[in-house]
């Protein structure tokens, strides 16, 4: 160890980086005394649940009483049930809405900042619903939408009758409503994020792109979204990783999962399974599959941009050979 | 930094993780604090408090007035014994008492409904059928339709309700029909139906959004199918959804449907049956509405004076001539954390007994559920009502169906109407969610 030590720092290149190291390590050091509480609380209310959900997912959980162990049982169940593929078909349907949530307040954003008079009102009106509950948002449109509700009937009024329909009791409209719905109520977030990312970017950029004859779509697409593309990937991550963590409260006060299982998300199904049926194992088994699901796709927003780094990094060391 | 993790250290670390993993599971494993036999000892002297979550006070206007009065006649009756009880809207009710089964900790008894729905609750309550007080077990009806498909009785029921129909005879009159004919048989009831619709008048008061419409004409019309050896086939859960009566049931109600009965489809599927259905009927708006209380009845007969109440006429395959769909308002259950048993068990059984249920019945117009108690009507609701109910032959088997197959009704209830969704769909979802709750 003294042996290893000092072979650290003989050589001079070594020292400089020995004695960066040490000083990094005490502020290490330092950072994880200040870190620790936050870890404790994570494994408190995050890791242990999380083990003990998945433990109970092989058993036949029965709070107070015996609860057999019954290995993969409770997945062979959930797999084998053609509500629970219709529940994930629903998932993936509601990530088409994704696309959305992230262009409109991008777009949105950018024209904010071309200059518009009166850009922070406009900013602040459409941050709004954001201050608000899901649930109050979802209890106001359930009602607006409701069949014959307020909706309905002023397009009849206006004499746009054909127009009116039963948004949230048809199977083939219920998931799109939604999408709209959570486009509305998360769109001020978005167009306040972006608007913070665009405004980060230095101003220069854009001046000089105008000067080389750049218009709007290819100052948009050239230089605005290369410049914030992390603020991107990362609000879609986000979006996506919502569909499937937090759609609860949509659903739960807009359409209770119907008509039909036809809204119906994994969140809601295993709310269900759990508190209204009493299948605690069952709805263990599925909280472990929406978390492999979680993962899964969080793991696809880290390695596209990995994989797109690198085949562009391959891409330039081709030019280069190709240039020398 | 990974290289720092040697074999050694995650061999520790991954016996910490089991370890707490086990420690967690072990967690779950409760012990009891009471056995059933200390539900029938004699009550200690010593003062308790004995805690009741319950929604039932919330249910009616005079409702809070009627428990309170309940629960001041058992405290005369057990000084030692004072009763906290605690109202809970019915909309989170059942989310609290799941929690508190898995919790272990909460109230000491609890309203609940018998059968499967007790059975989805049963690891937090005690089994009662030999907990029972001879005076209450000689005389409570519909103990047999709230056992639960093992043969356990894990709630002592109490009041009566019945399903029927109220009957807007000012409506009937203009569509120049008479209800006595018109609801005679199930035919004469389909036509009656296409007549009003063919007169403009909505036949009966409908909504389908939340699916209790089509679970109240189902329990209506299957109660008519089963007779009594059937019926305890069904509650000990030998007879899955799919049955050919269930199947039947669920094609007269789309029979029904077709007919007009429910007047137009496309806005009954956004109305719920609960509030929006009743205001129809309330508003004078339709001949007919469903109805399961008194309360409701009495409700109807102030909106609409020229009202009468009558039976569902027996659908094809009904085993009877004159039966409702008529079993136990509800039930009162024993949790196993209770830390007083005797107290719990001497509260249920009084809740159960002529005292209690007599204060119930004369404030808001519960019967009794007791055969040596006749209930009289002081009005023309109760009137009309309770010959309905009291009806020896009435039982039901909406006890028996299982919360997952409750489910499936409320959520396809209105696909189903709609015509998007088949009858046979509509079963294989039902009994899928059956074989699910077995």
């Amino acid at each position: 160890m003294a042996v290893n030590t000092a072979a650290r720092v003989t050589g001079p290149a070594r020292t400089r980086r020995s004695g960066y190291s040490v000083n990094r390590d005490r502020v290490l050091d330092r950072s994880l005394i200040l870190l620790i509480p936050l870890v404790v609380l994570e494994v408190l209310v995050f890791f242990l649940p999380l083990i003990f959900i998945t433990v109970k997912s092989f058993y036949n959980w029965q709070p107070g009483e015996a609860s057999p162990f019954v290995g993969f049982g409770n997945y062979a169940t959930l797999f084998s049930q053609s509500t629970f593929w219709q529940v994930v078909r629903n998932q993936l349907f509601y990530l088409l809405g994704v696309p959305l949530w992230v262009i409109a307040p991008l777009f949105v954003a950018y024209m904010l900042r071309e200059h518009v008079r009166f850009a922070g009102v406009f900013r602040t009106i459409y941050f709004i619903p954001a201050v608000m509950s899901p649930a109050i948002v979802g209890l106001v449109f359930r009602s607006l939408l409701a069949d014959n509700g307020p909706l309905d009937e002023s397009m009849q009024k206006i004499g746009l009758g054909f127009l009116a329909k039963p948004w949230l009791t048809d199977a083939a409209l219920v998931k799109p409503v939604i999408i709209m719905l959570v486009l509305w109520g998360g769109f001020g977030t978005g167009v306040l994020i972006f608007s913070a990312a665009l405004n980060a970017v230095p101003q220069e950029i854009f001046e000089a792109a105008r000067i080389d004859g750049a218009g709007f779509w290819t100052e948009l697409w050239r230089v605005a979204l290369p410049s914030i593309s992390s603020t991107v990937l990362l609000w879609t991550m986000f979006q996506a990783l919502s569909i499937f963590l937090f759609m609860f409260s949509w659903i739960f006060v807009l359409t209770n999962g119907g008509p039909g299982l036809a809204s119906t998300t994994m969140d809601f199904n295993v709310y269900q399974t759990f508190i209204t049926f009493g299948f605690f194992g069952a709805a263990a088994a599925q909280s472990v599959v929406l978390m492999i699901m979680v993962i899964v796709v969080a793991l696809i927003f880290v390695l596209i941009p990995w994989l797109v780094r690198r085949a562009i990094a391959r891409r330039s060391a081709v030019l280069t050979r190709a240039e020398r | 930094m990974y290289r720092n993790l040697s074999p050694r250290r995650c061999a520790i670390a991954a016996a910490v993780i089991s370890s707490l993993a086990l420690l967690l599971s072990a967690c779950g494993s409760g012990s009891t604090t009471a056995t059933t036999a200390s539900l029938t000892q004699p009550v200690p002297k010593t003062k308790v408090t004995l805690t009741v979550w319950t929604f039932m006070p919330g249910e009616y206007n005079n409702g809070v007035a009627a428990y309170n009065d309940v629960v001041k006649a058992f405290e005369a009756k057990y000084p030692q014994i004072t009763v906290k009880l605690v109202n809970i809207p019915y909309p989170t009710y059942f989310q609290r008492v799941r929690d508190a089964t898995i919790a272990r900790t909460g109230p000491d008894v609890i309203t609940m409904y018998g059968g499967a729905q007790a059975y989805s609750y049963r690891d937090g309550l005690f089994p009662l059928q030999n907990a029972m007080q001879p005076a209450v077990k000689a005389h409570l009806k519909f103990v047999k339709d709230n056992e639960s498909q093992d043969g356990n009785l894990y709630i002592l029921p109490t009041g009566t309700y019945g399903y029927a129909l109220m009957v807007n005879k000012k409506l009937f009159a203009k569509a120049h029909i008479n209800p006595a004919t018109g609801l005679a048989t199930w035919q004469s009831f389909l036509a009656t139906c296409r007549a009003m619709y063919a007169k403009g008048i909505q036949p009966i008061a409908s909504g389908w959004k939340d699916g209790y419409m089509f679970e109240t004409f189902m329990y209506m019309m299957s109660s008519q199918m089963m007779d009594p050896a059937v019926l305890a086939r069904w509650v000990a859960g030998k007879i899955p959804v799919n049955a050919p009566m269930f199947v039947s049931a669920t094609n007269d109600i789309v029979a029904m449907n077709k007919a007009h009965c429910f007047g137009g489809v496309a806005a009954s599927l956004g109305r719920t049956m609960y509030d929006d259905s009743f205001n129809q009927y309330f508003a004078g708006q339709t001949a007919m509405m469903v109805t399961g209380d008194i309360s409701t009845a009495e409700q109807s007969f102030q909106h609409v004076p020229d009202s009468t109440i009558m039976r569902l006429p027996q659908v094809p395959g009904s085993k009877y001539t004159n039966l409702i769909d008529a079993g136990a308002e509800t039930g009162w259950g024993i949790t196993k954390w209770t830390k007083v048993p005797q107290a719990a068990g001497a509260f249920v059984n009084f809740l159960a007994g002529p005292q209690a249920q007599g204060i119930i019945f004369d404030n808001v117009g519960v019967p009794p559920n007791l055969n040596n108690v006749t209930a009289h009507g002081i009005n023309p609701a109760e009137d009309a009502y309770i010959p309905l109910v009291e009806n020896p032959v009435n039982h039901t088997g909406f006890e028996a169906f299982p919360l997952t197959v409750l489910a499936v009704y409320e959520r396809n209830a209105a696909p189903l109407i709609s015509g998007s969704m088949s009858v046979a769909t509509f079963t294989s979802q039902a009994e899928s969610a059956w074989k699910q709750s077995q």
